[in-house]
C-alpha cells in the first residue's frame, strides 16, 4: 500500500485508475490533469483578461489558486468575484477565507452583495420564498456584468467533474435538451462573458483532497438554503454508483460527450435582447429582471 | 480494538474487530467513502489502511451540500 511512484506513504487511493499516490505525486497529478483539462478544451489564451467566480469554498479557491499559478506564465490577468447574497451563520466564513487568500497572493477581489444590488438580503427574499434556484439567476447576473466591466474576455467558475455529471443526469432526467446542449455550448451574445470550468474534469473528492493538501482550510458549513434540491436526490444516487462502479463519473461525461455531435441538429431557442438591461435572455425579459419585479 | 471517531462537531467511540480498515468503519458507519476524505492520527490516508486500538479518525465530508 505504497505510491505507485515513489513507493512513500500514500495519502489518496484513486480506485477508478486503481493507482495510490503520496502528498507529492497526489499534488503533481492534480495540476497536470488541471492544466490538461484547460488545453484541450481551449480554455486560456495568452494575455487575457480572466474574472474568476469565488466563493471561498475549496473548488474555487483551488482553481483561482492554478489559474493563478500557471497564468502567470501566459500573461493572464486575473480579478476575484466574490457574492454577498446575504446568508448570516455561512456567506461571512467563506468571504473571510476568500478575502484572506486573495490578500495572501496579490489578487484583485471585489465583493458584490445581493443588499446592494437587489436591494435585499437572500435571507430577507427567503421569507418571500426565493430558493436556491433564484438564488443562482441572481448571482450568475452580477458575475456576468461584473465580469464585462472589468473587460474579462472568460469568466472562470469551480465546478468540478461531480457538478457537471449532476447537471448533465438532471437534464437527460427531465429531457431538457435545450440545457444540455447549453452545457458545453455557450450563449454567443454580446453582453454574456464566456465561462470556462478548468475542474471539470477533476472529481470533488480529488479536489478536496488537494486542497486540504494545500491548507486551504475552506469552511466546511453548507449553505442552509440549499438541501432538498432535486440536485441532491441525483447526487446520492451518484455517489451510491461511483461506490459500486468506481469511474462511472467519467462514463457518464464521455458519454455525454459522445452525444454532442447528435445534438447539433436541435434547434435552440432564439436569443433575445432582455428589454430591460439587455442581457441575452429566452423570453423579452431576462429571469433575472423578472425576479427584480416582484422585489 | 476501540476507536474514536470525530465527524464534523461530534465525537464518538467505536469498537471494531481486530485488522479492520477504515473502509471497514465507513461500512460499520453507514458512510459512503466516495463522499468523505480521512484523517488518521491527524494525517490524510487512504480508506485500505488498517487501524490500531485507540486511533483517532477524523471523517471529513469532502463533497458540498452531500
Ligand atoms: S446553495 Fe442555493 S441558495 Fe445557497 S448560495 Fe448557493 S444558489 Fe444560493
Ligand atoms: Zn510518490
Ligand atoms: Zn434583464
Amino acid at each position: 500500500m505504497r505510491c505507485n511512484k515513489c513507493g512513500g506513504r500514500p495519502v489518496y487511493f484513486q480506485r477508478y485508475s486503481g493507482q495510490k499516490f503520496c502528498e507529492t505525486h497526489f499534488k503533481d497529478y492534480f495540476e497536470y490533469k488541471f492544466r490538461r483539462t484547460i488545453k484541450k478544451y481551449r480554455m486560456l489564451e495568452r494575455d487575457e483578461k480572466i474574472a474568476v467566480a469565488l466563493s471561498g469554498g475549496k473548488d474555487s479557491i483551488t482553481a483561482l489558486y492554478l489559474l493563478n499559478k500557471i497564468g502567470e506564465r501566459m500573461g493572464i490577468s486575473l480579478y476575484a468575484i466574490a457574492v454577498d447574497e446575504g446568508i448570516k451563520g455561512y456567506r461571512e466564513k467563506t468571504l473571510k477565507n476568500a478575502e484572506k487568500f486573495c490578500k495572501k497572493y496579490n489578487i484583485p477581489l471585489h465583493i458584490l452583495s445581493f443588499r446592494e444590488y437587489f436591494g435585499k438580503t437572500l435571507d430577507e427574499m427567503q421569507r418571500e420564498s426565493m430558493g436556491c434556484y433564484n438564488c443562482g439567476v441572481l448571482r450568475r447576473r452580477l458575475l456576468n456584468d461584473k465580469s464585462r466591466e472589468l473587460g474579462a474576455s472568460k469568466l472562470a467558475t469551480g465546478h468540478n467533474l461531480d457538478d457537471e455529471v449532476q447537471t448533465i443526469m438532471m437534464n437527460y432526467i427531465r429531457g431538457d435538451l435545450e440545457r444540455l446542449i447549453r452545457l458545453h455550448k455557450s450563449v454567443d451574445h454580446e453582453k454574456f462573458v464566456k465561462r470556462i470550468k478548468p475542474l471539470s474534469e477533476l472529481p470533488e473528492k480529488e479536489v478536496a483532497v488537494y486542497a486540504t493538501l494545500q491548507g486551504f482550510n475552506a469552511p466546511l458549513e453548507e449553505c442552509p438554503y440549499s438541501a432538498n434540491s432535486f440536485r441532491e436526490d441525483i447526487k446520492k444516487i451518484i455517489y451510491f454508483l461511483e461506490n459500486e462502479n468506481p469511474g462511472i463519473k467519467y462514463s457518464i461525461l464521455r458519454g455525454y460527450q459522445k452525444l454532442q455531435p447528435y445534438l447539433e441538429n436541435y434547434s435552440l431557442r432564439e436569443i433575445m435582447n432582455c428589454k430591460i438591461c439587455g442581457n441575452p435572455s429566452s423570453s423579452e425579459m431576462c429571469k433575472a429582471c423578472q425576479l427584480e419585479m416582484y422585489m | 480494538m476501540e476507536v474514536s471517531v470525530k465527524i464534523r462537531r461530534e465525537e464518538k467511540s467505536v469498537i471494531l474487530d481486530e485488522g479492520s480498515t477504515i473502509n471497514d468503519l465507513l461500512k460499520k458507519l453507514g458512510i459512503n467513502r466516495e463522499t468523505v476524505l480521512i484523517r488518521r492520527n491527524g494525517k490524510l490516508c487512504i480508506e485500505e489502511e488498517v487501524l490500531n486500538d485507540r486511533d483517532s479518525v477524523e471523517i471529513i465530508p469532502a463533497i458540498s451540500g452531500g
